[in-house]
């Protein structure tokens, strides 16, 4: 498995404040990885980041292992859909495509025509005429027509309507599993992504907290259910690795729980754990995480 | 890249080309009127005499009268290089920053470095070539003012016309674009740039007199003939001295020669033989030479400031 990018303790600072710190992670050529985290995480920051946008102050980051800061290599194999999708506001849409071809060397015009098709997105409409989505639409096309192969996504559905963000992840999700396109997307609406995305990196306040494949994650934590008891007690029972959140009722503890083997005490009833909650559960609690160990990262880099 | 800047800059140009139609429209015939007046009021001969009983003095005095408010209008000139800077310059980066474009543009296959290179190279080359015109055409335009005696080397005059409306247009576009780089809003930058550009012209225009060194002619006042008029020169200051060097203020002042008829032109009583004017003044010769000089100054600030553009391009994300 080879990687698309790779981040070694990156770190960006704004003034004194860290944006993102002590960023470790990679990304497996082929994944839809979702990026989430609340607002102000460092999610967009790491996806400057690594679009080659913005300069590390820390650490460094690799993009086909290569530094991606003003770099003409990277630059053709990274598609990028910036927050609010920015478009030339007074520009026809056949006009961006042109402005496509011109400053791309590897670009497929028919690819953008047919997407905007599609949807029924007019060519000779000044964007600034167009519907948010629609014009989420044309930026996604844009990003497309170079046939990256690294695409980013910064809050791309953030805009729209939860009909048109189904729509768009659908169309998303369809246009790259055919190429084989490696996909990271920003998002604050984790129930979107769960569908669409196989890889998830959470973010909370400027450091990763979850890092993994999405089956994995979901297979290694369940929910726990039963009697009341303390949180403490629980830490021994066989199975448990980590706590990561509790609730307790009158009656009964529910416990949401990363796994290091079945759990197999009577008391319990295990259920299956969904993203979204795993993922809120992390981000209730910022000390938990999980993160592969330094074992299992080289593994995934070496096979 | 080539495209894309004429597809972004494009109604800009259009507005510069309609401008200089306009321009032309109005100076061709106004200036054609002028030569023709200068030949009809007898004009073309007079160059450069004056005595105290000038025959020319009438011509002169009729044509300056009938061309007075195109050359005063013709100051307002001084403000297009100013708004060259404010519409082709200020936005070039600044509009980009502000709707975020630049994450669009700069995501695509070229660098941002040049990006900005071909974009500010475009636009400097348009806006020089559009600054070069309309210069060469108010030069022309001039000449008629300058046979009777209204200098192209004075102040306000010499921003007119020659190189240093090209060397002050790029400037004001180069200051444009840097302000967009130091300020990402469009409406800051462009305040930015106009405070820049008055700024670095009034400061040039009080260091211009000491670009040379200025020369010093004296005239006594009692003279059978007195010399030319001061065409063709920058004229710096005139001043009347007694013959022990005192200073007797400002003027210029023509007495007949002989003593006795001091008594007939009041307007030399009281002042003794001997007395005389100091001109201080840049001959004509030097004309070009100011004009190298100050779009020189003009042509290096521009070039620092695309230089803190590149810099501050680094920065954005």
């Amino acid at each position: 498995m080879s990687i698309a990018l790779e981040t070694t303790g990156l770190g960006k600072r704004y003034g004194r404040q860290w944006a993102l710190r002590d960023c470790t992670l990679s990304l497996p050529v082929g994944r839809v990885a979702a990026l989430v985290g609340p607002n102000g995480a460092g999610k967009t920051t790491l996806l400057h980041l690594i679009a080659g946008l913005a300069q590390p102050d820390a650490g460094r980051v690799r993009v086909f292992d290569q530094t991606p800061v003003n770099n003409t290599e990277v630059l053709a194999r990274v598609g990028f859909v910036a927050q609010d999708t920015p478009l030339y506001l007074n520009f026809p849409v056949a006009d961006l495509l042109t402005m496509g071809a011109r400053l791309n060397r590897r670009w497929d015009t028919d690819l953008a025509r047919a997407r905007l098709a599609r949807f029924g997105i007019p060519l000779d409409k000044r964007t600034g005429t167009l519907s948010g989505g629609q014009r989420a639409q044309v930026a996604l096309a844009l990003a497309m027509a170079k046939r990256p192969d690294l695409l980013l996504l910064d809050e791309p559905v953030a805009s729209l309507d939860p009909l048109a963000r189904r729509e768009f992840l659908q169309a998303l999700m369809g246009a790259v599993a055919e190429d084989g396109t490696t996909v990271l997307l920003s998002s604050h609406i984790v129930g979107d992504l769960e569908r669409a995305c196989d890889y998830l990196i959470v973010l909370h306040t400027a450091h990763v907290q979850v890092l993994g494949g999405v089956d994995e994650l979901l297979a290694s934590h369940k929910i726990l259910v039963g009697p009341r008891r303390k949180t403490a007690d629980v830490a021994g029972t066989a199975g448990v690795a980590a706590v990561v959140k509790h609730s307790h009722a009158d009656k009964q503890t529910t416990l949401l729980v990363r796994t290091d083997g079945p759990v197999h005490d009577p008391a319990w009833t295990v259920e299956d754990v969904s993203l979204e909650d795993l993922v809120l559960a992390y981000l209730a609690n910022s000390d938990a995480s999980t993160l592969p160990g330094p074992a299992r990262l080289d593994a995934e880099v070496s096979t | 890249m080539i495209w894309m800047t004429w597809r972004q800059h494009r109604a800009q140009a259009l507005y510069l080309l309609v401008a200089l139609a306009v321009l032309a429209a109005v100076l061709v015939p106004l200036g054609v009127n002028m030569f023709r007046a200068l030949t009809d009021l007898g004009l073309t001969s007079c160059h450069g005499t004056l005595s105290v009983d000038d025959p020319c003095e009438v011509g002169r005095n009729t044509f300056a009268e009938r061309f007075a408010l195109p050359q005063q209008l013709s100051t307002l000139l001084m403000l297009v290089p100013l708004l060259v800077g404010l519409f082709a310059g200020a936005p070039l980066v600044a509009r980009e920053l502000e709707q975020g474009t630049h994450r669009l543009v700069w995501m695509q296959g070229v660098t941002r470095r040049r990006w900005l290179l071909i974009k500010i190279g475009l636009v400097l080359a348009g806006a020089a070539v559009f600054a070069a015109a309309l210069s060469a055409l108010v030069y022309w335009w001039w000449t008629p003012y300058e046979r009777v005696g209204t200098s192209r080397f004075e102040e306000l005059e010499f921003d007119l016309q020659g190189l240093v409306p090209v060397g002050y247009t790029i400037f004001a576009v180069a200051l444009g674009v840097a302000a967009g780089t130091l300020v990402p809003k469009v409406l800051p930058a462009m305040a930015v740039t106009v405070a820049g550009f008055i700024g670095a012209r009034v400061a040039v225009m009080v260091a211009r007199p000491h670009f040379q060194p200025a020369e010093e002619a004296r005239f006594p006042l009692f003279a059978e003939s007195h010399p030319g008029r001061f065409v063709d020169m920058w004229q710096l200051s005139t001043r009347v001295y007694s013959s022990d060097g005192q200073d007797l203020g400002a003027g210029f002042i023509m007495c007949p020669p002989a003593a006795a008829d001091a008594e007939l032109d009041r307007g030399c009583a009281g002042y003794q033989p001997g007395d005389y004017n100091l001109t201080r003044f840049h001959p004509a010769s030097d004309y070009w030479t100011f004009q190298l000089i100050e779009t020189g100054i003009f042509l290096a600030a521009a070039a620092l400031l695309i230089v803190v553009a590149f810099r501050r391009l680094r920065r954005f994300t």
